[in-house]
């Protein structure tokens, strides 16, 4: 088969994950390969998705069969594989013309997860020694695989990832009943383990082999099974919490295959995967856990209004927020502000009063936040103890009818390099 | 009244706001002054390094580092009234002092810092959308052709990514050129010479990122308009994947 057709492929069979892997902890190029994260995106797909990583299978031939997996043993598709030396040359070509910043490598189950593993590694090798690639390399991790093998994708990987895919070990049982959950969580517990580590050892040495810097992630199927939000939001906290991860990533589930023990799902449920993202951003760069955001009483995001916003409908005795004097923490309580916003707002209210009519050139989205806040005892919104005539306000659009809620949110709330 | 002209460099853009600063009425002639204008006559400021180099030192001095940083920027931007917005700009940080940059809810401030912010962010992206293609000898070569004069401030980043190669960024709208040749980087301002063929392989290697580019996009989700957002039309000439086999 020529490698035109195999990059097609196998390339099919890796969009579904939706790790953008932009995770921009760290700046870009700040020294060795030991710092460097893709910062940058270098082309967006016909879907708008950030193109930064050449995102391939090895191989889309698969053992297993699960449910939801296009590339499943059952799934009549063409099936191809490709050497470990063609995706070392591949991607040195690619990086070479700046198409890509690195590599993203995953592949099916061939034969065994070890087996398979086997050629992932034998494939990042090549690149590494043979080509002295100096770019990034996210590498997935394959469930069940030997110790062994996962500390070597740490060593070669800037990034390494083992997919959890289903958000409980019931759905797991039933939707992918060959991978078991202690086959996924046991490499991550070792991955956790190794990173922590090796961080350790680069702190005493810095001749120490790099270990996996970019640190490890993992992805949940957001619509294929019937986990709520609150279950899925306690599992990431969990994970961030305990096993220490950089990122979840949160894919809707996109209807490819067809099987009764799947939902009947017209569209990939994409605004509650968007939720979810700001909900985690929240999580991670707001302050908030993911008791404030759900409980049993409501355990799903809203769909029309954003996790801020419904949080703080549900809050308004904190509310409005004096904006010359709140700390800083209470300013990104605010919904219509972002982390840049309430930064400004700090640092320009230190040179004089700030009125409520500066606000917006500050980044803040006004539609919202304007009754939420008061500016020198001013206030814009109406009726601040209402939340319905709040919510009713805020989902008019500027002619009185009611808007669109947007799916991609504000750009003053979602910040760059989220995958949308 | 008067209004300041310079050679366009950056070293004469400072003389010039040095000299404009301290004369209330002073204005910059952000174009080449107008021919009729008889009673607003134009004065040519000299380029002088020292001068120039003292007058950012006070600036920095009154108004912190950050002043500078945005003023460079701001020279790099392809705003119309730059040199004006810089003057008045300039004026602020003496006025205003260490306060200067936390002031953003004044006009000036936030433009200066807005426009500074624009010139980085094009800068940024075109880290990502700057594409090579392999020419006969093996050197990379790259046309660029952005809103702001971003080159200088793109080249070391290439220079540590591609440290073991020779290359060329060309920016085609301004005659501009970096170029890296066994190990030594030049920058030049008139690209001489036509640019060689490509190499045998580049054709095969285009296609095959095109092949992946399609193919990476999921279909239930095109979003064209999303696309356009990040990947203007204006870049795509000069991107491979936007091109055809
Ligand atoms: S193991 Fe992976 S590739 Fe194989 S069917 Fe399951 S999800 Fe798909």
């Amino acid at each position: 088969m020529d490698l035109r057709r195999k990059i097609e492929i196998l390339t099919a069979g890796a969009k579904y994950d939706a790790s953008c892997a932009s995770s921009g902890s760290t700046r870009p190029g700040a020294g060795g390969r030991a710092e460097r994260v893709p910062g940058c995106c270098h082309s967006w797909s016909a879907d708008g998705r950030c193109v930064s990583l050449l995102k391939i299978l090895l191989t889309n031939l698969c053992v297993y069969d699960c449910a939801y997996c296009v590339n499943r043993r059952s799934s009549d598709c063409p099936r191809a594989l490709l050497t470990p030396d063609e995706v070392a040359g591949l991607t040195m070509d690619f990086y070479r013309r700046n198409y890509i910043e690195g590599l993203f490598l995953s592949s099916g189950v061939a034969r065994s997860p070890d087996y398979t593993m086997e050629l992932l590694i034998a494939a990042v090798r090549r690149l590494r020694v043979g080509h002295k690639f100096p770019g990034y390399i996210h590498l997935k991790v394959i469930p069940g695989c030997d110790r062994r093998l996962v500390d070597l994708a740490a060593l070669y990987a800037d990034r390494v990832s083992v997919n959890i895919e289903l958000p409980s070990a019931a759905s797991l049982e039933r939707l992918a009943p060959e991978k078991s959950r202690d086959g996924v969580l046991k490499p991550m517990a070792r991955l956790a383990e190794t990173i922590a580590a090796g961080k350790e050892e680069r702190r005493r040495s810095r001749n120490a082999p790099p270990c996996a810097p970019g640190g490890q992630s993992t992805q949940l199927i957001v619509g294929a099974s019937p986990e709520t939000d609150l279950q899925i939001m306690k599992l990431s906290q969990s994970l961030y919490d305990k096993l220490g991860l950089k990122r979840v990533y949160y894919s809707a589930f996109v209807p490819a295959t067809t099987d009764s023990r799947l939902p009947a799902v017209k569209e990939p449920p994409l605004r509650r995967e968007h939720r979810l993202y700001q909900a985690d951003w929240l999580l991670r760069f707001y302050g908030f856990s993911t008791d404030e955001l759900l409980d049993e009483k409501c355990p799903c995001l809203d769909l029309t209004f954003d996790p801020k916003t419904v949080w703080a409908l549900r809050n308004l005795d904190r509310f409005p927020v004096e904006v010359n004097k709140a700390p800083y923490e209470e300013l990104l309580r605010v919904p219509g502000f972002g982390v840049l916003t309430a930064k400004r707002i700090v640092r320009a209210r230190r040179t004089g009063a700030l009125r409520l009519e500066d606000l917006s050139r500050l980044g803040a989205v006004m539609k919202r936040a304007v009754y939420f806040v008061t500016a020198g005892g001013a206030y814009g919104g109406l009726r601040r103890d209402n939340p319905e005539a709040i919510r009713a306000k805020l989902l008019e659009g500027p002619s009185g009818r009611p808007a669109q809620p947007e799916l991609f949110g504000a750009a003053a709330e979602t910040p760059a390099g989220t995958p949308a | 009244m008067s209004a300041y002209v310079h050679d366009g460099t950056f070293t004469g853009l400072v003389c010039a706001l040095a000299a404009a600063v301290s004369d209330p009425a002073a204005e910059m002639a952000d174009e080449t002054p107008a021919q009729d204008d008889l009673f607003a006559p134009a004065s040519e400021v000299g380029s002088d390094g020292r001068k120039a180099a003292d007058f950012l030192e006070r600036l920095t001095a009154v108004s912190g580092p950050e002043t500078v940083d945005n003023i460079k920027l701001c020279f790099l931007s392809k705003e119309k009234d730059r040199d004006s917005l810089l003057l008045a700009y300039a004026r602020r940080a003496f006025a205003a002092g260490k306060g200067l940059n936390d002031r953003l809810a004044d006009p000036v401030v936030n433009r200066a810092h807005k426009t500074a912010l624009a010139v980085l962010r094009e800068a940024h992206r075109f880290k990502g959308l700057v594409r090579f293609r392999e020419l006969e000898d093996g050197t990379l070569y790259s046309e660029i052709e952005p809103d702001h004069n971003i080159l200088p401030l793109i080249t070391n980043h290439f220079r540590r990514r591609m440290a073991g190669f020779n290359w060329i960024l060309h920016d085609k709208k301004r005659g501009l050129a970096a170029m890296h040749a066994g190990g030594r980087l030049r920058l030049v301002s008139a690209l001489e010479a036509s640019v060689p063929p490509p190499s045998e392989k580049e054709k095969r290697t285009a296609s095959l990122w095109r092949a992946f580019f399609d193919s990476v996009a999921i279909k239930e989700r095109l979003n064209p308009a999303l696309q356009r957002q990040f990947v203007p039309l204006k870049y795509r000439k000069n991107i491979t994947e936007f091109g055809e086999d």
